[in-house]
């Protein structure tokens, strides 16, 4: 294929991308308003329809695109109606001062690198997007201006550039042994292995995965509660997606010894999460160590190939409970200062609907009944297990048994709040919550209970078309 | 024609809760007139189960459940994985229907014994008729996953319920009771996710295997999948042992956990005696039968092979309950504390009961159950009563109290006794029943060697002691009672706890002297049950 050939091709194949070109004409469009002194509320809005469009022009289709290097499947659309709902729901939350144009500009911008780095089937391009939504996560982070949050954000980008370093130096040696960096040419070699190891490193830290979770508790201490909200959903769930990918198309490279690699590291992560998460006072450290033992959890989910469907659930779930218990924590902050537990203390006496809901969202991230979590966990044991007695392996077993303790163990720091909340005995507390941000938790922990409910619910909403 | 008289038993309460809702915090005589109101509906409904109970029905025990309703819930399409089938599935026998009877009974009374409740009363009554719900959903279901939903169920709103209207304690109790507890159907979750994916019927249609967690289908060898984890040909092994075996003990542990057996069983004391009083008669009358009732049912029926090869170690467990649990209850000066380890022995006798594998032995667990239900609720009750009084339940500060409140001590007798196990009341029956089961089974083939029946008894005469000493120095001598304070408040019952105490004495006294009632409509599924588990080879 000519040059020429090449460009007619992409010139036609616009329509495809068409949720990233809705988002990205509509930053551009964010800053000139921004500059234009608009005020938040229509910001805010504007960039509300903005994603509402990427979300209802998504492309249902399936193949490659741009010479070969974006593919569209399954997995990049429910991405793409997935996420804009998520970012939506970041942007709904309670009114601080370091929001502004910028703020939301540069979500935006991480929203097109995550769904950029779901789309790609190059490993150029996906360097390309992640480090989009790395930049953009390390200006966010710093967006409170402070001390804590420049350390924050300081301590991200150092992190951040190391691993994004040695995830180029593992593409040049993927480059190196296989000549194309498409990711289906790739086929097992030494050198190729030891380039794949190096590459993942860079989507492990994306993904919060031990030991490349070092910048997971700082940043999210550091950085606005909303901008974590978003941190510990999109960009990490469109890294998720993107090791889906990888490991789907790089079957070339499959070996059994990265199978166990692999395992070896979601039981390390999982552990890691939750002992860190034991001893934690501050609420926004303690979800972070928590997030950090649900990748753990999603991690296995990447690298079968039969469960589409597990992970679809598992990452839907796994952001409706994020977005809530985030949420949670924001509206109940005061000024300036972190959500530390003693915060809450004594609250559920006056608003026990908020200590209902404190509880809904405890109870979905530890994995139990009634919600949606744990359908979750029911599903990723069930496909576990599947997989323990077809190949006999005890990776997968001790997988289980590791998941199953450290859920009854992450029982106790998730419910802390719950029983600060309601157990601790403190009538001064006062807190205000207006009837908008309320509807919105009671609409989350609705969903969460539908879930469990009617787990086929969102069948209709990202159907398959290749099973 | 389906009748729906389970499903309208296991929902009354929640329809209750539901109620309470539109509800003002204040009204508080208004929301425990409604918590009674549906209560007693659940129990009427209940009593009208017993009337149209057949107890010859049935032939094996995979079709001896009445009353069966079942509909398929979740039905959900994973891929290749399958698709994912969670029916609605409900039904009663004889093992279930007197746990079921006694479990509403219970909650009427609960409901009386919480009348004077003053802080919360709604949201109080909301999470006690929501446990109410999943108790009896417990008892009911025949689908592992309604099962297991039910019995976490019972886990948020007992937190909650020892949590905030408990003692000076009880955060601690209510936090070490939900962990400990979880860690149990945490294992039971496993064991339920490898049965799932051992069980199946070929589809027909298009040749795909549909998975179930139909209770019915992993009760019986047909259903395994060949090659499955858990079929009875796997070779599976996990640390040397067969998986079957494995997922027996995983069910077993997680049963007995909540039962409970004696290296798990710390959390019992504590949360019964920080829970308020009507919560510790749930706790002690209804949660530790969820753990026996798990057994009998899921544990045993589905592991036959491995119940017999654990049957010596599980009555083992037993007689270790009853003598730890007696020495344990002995040493106590709180009362309520007492009480507590002394339904750890009580419960050693159904494990024996079940290791036993013999009819005698079932039945008498099965009795001891449902006469421990009566009993602890009513000796929890005879706890508050004296904490109502004086906020206090230290053995010795009393003494004497026999002279001062004459009706109090008569309900106090009749009930000592009858957990001492003196012929003629509830207590009785059951140990006897065990005993006659272990011996039994020592005598036929050996299973259980003649020294576990024999330490059991010994663990009865523990029992005696404890009871006998508590009787002599509280009720007995001069009457004296630690602090000047408390003289005014030393009244007897008012009609109130007449009213809560007269059925369940009624009910220890009718079940000892005439348990034909019971064991005559359980007796024909007890012996259906054995003829499941008990007539295997043991495996080498």
């Amino acid at each position: 294929m000519n040059i020429n050939e090449q460009l007619i091709e992409i010139q036609e194949h616009f329509g495809v991308i068409s949720s990233e070109i809705i988002l990205i004409m509509g930053s551009i469009i964010l800053l000139i308003l921004g500059m234009l002194r608009l005020p938040l509320f229509w910001i805010k809005v504007f960039v509300a329809v903005v994603l509402l469009g990427s979300f209802l022009f998504a492309q249902q289709i399936s193949g490659f695109f741009f010479t070969r290097t974006i593919i569209r499947d399954d997995l990049s659309y429910l991405m793409t109606q997935l996420l804009p709902w998520v970012t939506l729901g970041v942007l709904c939350f309670k009114r601080q001062t370091h929001q502004s144009y910028e703020f939301y500009f540069l979500l935006m911008s991480v929203l097109i690198g995550s769904l950029f780095m779901v789309g790609s089937h190059n490993l150029l391009i996906l360097y390309l997007a992640i480090e989009l939504t790395s930049y953009a996560s390390y200006l966010l982070t710093g967006f409170h201006f402070n001390e804590k949050g420049s350390e924050a954000a300081m301590k991200y980008l150092l992190f951040g550039g190391v691993s994004s370093a040695v995830m180029l130096f593992g593409i040049s040696l993927l480059y190196g042994a296989h000549d194309s960096l498409y990711f289906d040419t790739l086929e097992f070699s030494l050198l190729g292995a030891t380039g794949l190891f190096f590459f993942l490193s860079g989507l492990f830290f994306k993904t919060s995965i031990v030991p490349f979770h070092i910048w997971v508790p700082a940043t999210y201490e550091g950085a606005p509660t909303d901008a974590v909200a978003f941190f510990s959903t999109v960009p990490k769930i469109a890294g998720f997606a993107a090791l889906y990918h990888v490991f789907k198309w790089t079957n070339g490279l499959f070996n059994p010894l990265l199978e166990q690699l692999i395992l070896i590291l979601a039981i390390l992560t999982i552990v890691w999460g939750t002992l860190a998460a034991l001893r934690q006072t501050d609420v926004k450290r303690m979800l972070s160590f928590g997030a950090v033992a649900h990748s753990g959890f999603i991690l296995p989910l990447c690298l079968v190939m039969d469960t589409y469907s597990i992970f679809k659930y598992y990452v839907i779930i796994y952001a409706v409970m994020n977005i809530l218990a985030f949420l949670f924590v924001q509206l109940h902050e005061k000024k300036g200062e972190n959500l530390s537990l003693s915060d809450v203390s004594g609250l559920g006496i006056k608003f026990p609907l908020l200590g209902v809901i404190s509880v809904i969202w405890a109870v979905a991230l530890v994995g139990l009944p009634p919600t949606g979590g744990f359908m979750a966990k029911l599903f990723l044991f069930s496909t576990a297990w599947q997989h323990y007695e077809s190949m006999d392996s005890i990776y997968w077993l001790t997988f289980i048994f590791v998941g199953v303790l450290s859920s009854a163990a992450s029982l106790y720091f998730y419910l802390r709040v719950p029983y600060f909340y309601f157990f601790k005995e403190d009538q001064s507390k006062k807190i205000k919550i207006n009837k908008r941000h309320f509807l919105i938790l009671t609409l989350l922990a609705f969903t969460l209970i539908l879930l469990f409910i009617q787990p086929n619910i969102f069948d209709r909403f990202a159907p398959m078309i290749n099973p | 024609m389906i009748s729906y008289i389970l499903s309208l038993i296991i929902w009354m309460p929640f329809l209750g809760a539901f109620t309470l809702l539109f509800f003002n915090e204040r009204q508080t005589p208004e929301i425990k007139i409604v918590a009674l109101i549906f209560s007693l509906i659940q129990l009427l409904l209940s009593i009208h189960l017993v009337w149209g109970f057949d107890p010859n029905y049935g032939d094996h025990l995979l079709t001896s459940f009445q009353f069966v309703e079942k509909f398929s819930w979740i039905s959900m399409s994973l891929g290749s994985f399958g698709s994912f089938n969670i029916d609605y599935h409900l039904g009663v026998d004889g093992m279930s229907l007197w746990l079921v009877v006694l479990s509403s009974l219970i909650t009427v009374l609960g409901v009386l014994a919480s009348w004077k409740l003053k802080q919360q009363v709604r949201s109080y009554f909301m999470l006690y008729l929501l446990l109410s719900t999943s108790i009896v959903g417990c008892f009911l279901a025949l689908d592992f996953f309604l099962f297991y939903l039910f019995f976490e169920l019972v886990l948020l709103p007992m937190f909650f319920l020892i949590g905030l209207w408990g003692g000076p304690r009880r955060s601690y109790a209510s936090i070490k009771f939900f962990i400990y507890t979880l860690v149990g159907s945490l294992l039971i979750l496993v064991t339920m996710i490898a049965l799932y994916l051992s069980v199946g019927v070929l589809d027909p249609i298009n040749e795909t295997i549909i998975h179930s967690f139909n209770l019915l289908h992993m009760m019986d060898s047909n259903y395994f999948i060949e090659g499955s984890s858990l079929a009875k040909d796997s070779v599976l092994t996990f640390m040397g042992m067969p998986l079957r075996a494995v997922a027996f003990l995983a069910l077993f542990l997680g049963f007995a956990i909540k039962l409970p057996i004696v290296p798990f069983h710390t959390w019992l004391p504590d949360a019964h005696v920080e829970a308020a009083t009507p919560i510790s008669v749930i706790l002690a009358a209804l949660l530790l039968k969820l753990g026996g009732y798990g057994l009998y049912r899921i544990a045993f029926s589905i592991f036959p092979d491995a119940a017999h090869h654990f049957g010596y170690y599980i009555a083992i467990c037993g007689v270790l309950a009853v003598i730890y649990g007696g020495l344990n209850a002995m040493a106590q000066n709180d009362l309520k504390r007492m009480i507590a380890y002394s339904s750890i022995s009580h419960m050693g006798f159904v494990l024996i009961g079940l290791g036993s594998f013999t009819v005698e032995g079932a039945a008498g667990g099965m009795f001891q159950m449902i006469a421990h239900g009566f009993i602890s609720a009513a000796l929890f009750l005879i706890v508050g009563v004296l904490y109502d009084r004086t906020q206090n339940r230290k053995i010795e500060n009393f003494s004497g109290l026999a002279t001062k409140l004459p009706g109090y001590s008569f309900v106090v007798m009749i009930v000592f006794f009858a957990s001492l196990g003196l012929p003629g009341l509830a207590g009785f029956v059951g140990e006897l029943l065990v005993l006659m089961g272990a011996f039994n089974v020592s005598a036929v083939d050996g299973m259980l060697p003649n020294w576990i029946g024999i330490v059991a008894v010994i663990g009865l005469l523990i029992t005696a002691a404890y009871y006998l000493w508590t009787i002599q120095r509280m009720f007995l001598g001069k009457y004296w009672v630690r602090e000047h304070s408390w003289e005014p408040k030393m009244k007897d019952l008012n009609i109130r706890e007449w009213m809560i105490f007269t059925p369940l004495i009624l009910g220890v006294v009718v079940l000892g002297m005439y348990p034909k009632i019971i064991l005559d409509t359980m007796n024909h599924s007890l012996e259906l049950f054995i003829a499941h588990v008990g007539n295997l080879k043991i495996k080498p």
